[in-house]
């Protein structure tokens, strides 16, 4: 092993040093341009549109109002309009699927009616009786 | 003329009256929406589509609030769904381009640097409007309310509908989520 002398001990601390030095900088420089990316938004002017800009919106307020398609998909696709229509379609789907399955397990009089008359006529032919 | 009659003239259907309405508050509309979604031809958009609704619904507003503070909650309404649009798009791109060729490409736009900066500071601006692209939601708007429009926090808290306590702890939080984004990317570019 070699031994650690004077001049060995003062050259490690000083690139321990010099490190730290580096280090230092480079964490200020970063600070730096992050403090300069944020003052980036000081005295900002305010961007305006194009010239002509109410000339360009009565246009498309013309063009949108002959197309009378597209502000029917505007209203119909409006967030309200459509949870709306969804909640509506999926009630009456609840409502016309519990009806049936109430209607269906309580059999009707008419329907109690046709059974007696067929099982009734289903004894008149029945085709294994052989007795005269 | 004051801000109230030339609303109710509007509610009556007055032509100049919404003339003047926009050539007013054009500017606020667009430097908000081109805040938001960082593209001017989309800010455009944006901005057509306030004025449209602005004149569709004015027989709803009640003048509860001021018309500037209505005109910003449509613009960042607006302004943010048509992010979710291109969000969604972008996904639905993607998607496509998995099961075969992809003829219509979206495509990333270059930096966005808002015209309002200045020429030496352009390439830091771009890196912080990245930054602030990939915030959440509320901080984004907060941010921009606050930086890009210059808005106080009082008017903040009007527009989003929070108090001002919110609209302080929206903004401290936005600060910090910008200031790591930027570290990051100061650190990765050794610059």
């Amino acid at each position: 092993m070699k031994p650690i002398t004077l001049k060995t001990a003062a050259n490690t601390s000083f690139y321990n040093y010099s490190r730290q030095i580096v280090a230092m900088t480079r964490e200020k420089q970063i600070e730096d341009n992050i403090e300069a990316a944020m003052g980036c938004l000081d005295h900002l002017s305010p961007a305006m549109p194009e010239p002509f800009f109410y000339t360009r919106l009565s246009a498309r307020m013309i063009k949108e109002e002959k197309n009378i398609w597209e502000r029917l998909s505007r209203t119909i696709t409006r967030p309200a309009i459509a949870g709306f229509s969804v909640i509506l379609i999926i009630v009456a789907n609840i409502f016309v699927v519990l009806y049936h399955t109430v209607k269906a397990s309580v059999p009707d009089q008419a329907e109690i009616a046709m059974a007696d008359e067929y099982s009734r006529t289903a004894f008149v032919y029945n085709l294994d009786n052989v007795q005269p | 003329m004051n801000e109230w009659s030339l609303i109710e003239q509007l509610k009556q259907g007055d032509e100049a009256a919404f003339r003047k309405i926009v050539e007013s508050s054009q500017g606020l509309v667009y430097n908000t929406a081109l805040g938001i979604v960082q593209n001017p031809e989309d800010a455009e958009d944006v901005s057509q589509e306030v004025f449209v609704q602005l004149y569709e619904s004015i027989h709803s507003f009640k003048g509860e609030s001021k018309l500037s503070t209505w005109l910003y909650r449509i613009t960042i309404s607006k302004a943010m769904d048509h992010l979710r649009k291109k969000k969604r798009k972008k996904r639905f791109a993607f998607v496509q381009s998995i099961f075969g060729p992809n003829e219509e490409l979206v495509h990333d736009p270059p930096d966005f640097v808002h015209p309002g900066i200045s020429l030496d500071n352009k390439e830091k601006a771009a890196e912080l409007f990245k930054a602030i692209s990939q915030l959440p939601e509320k901080q984004n708007i907060a941010f921009t309310l606050n930086r890009i429009e210059g808005l106080n926090y009082q008017e903040i808290s009007l527009i989003m509908k929070l108090t001002v306590a919110s609209v302080e702890s929206l903004l401290h939080r936005a600060r910090k989520n910008l200031r790591k984004t930027l570290e990051a990317y100061y650190l990765e570019n050794g610059r």
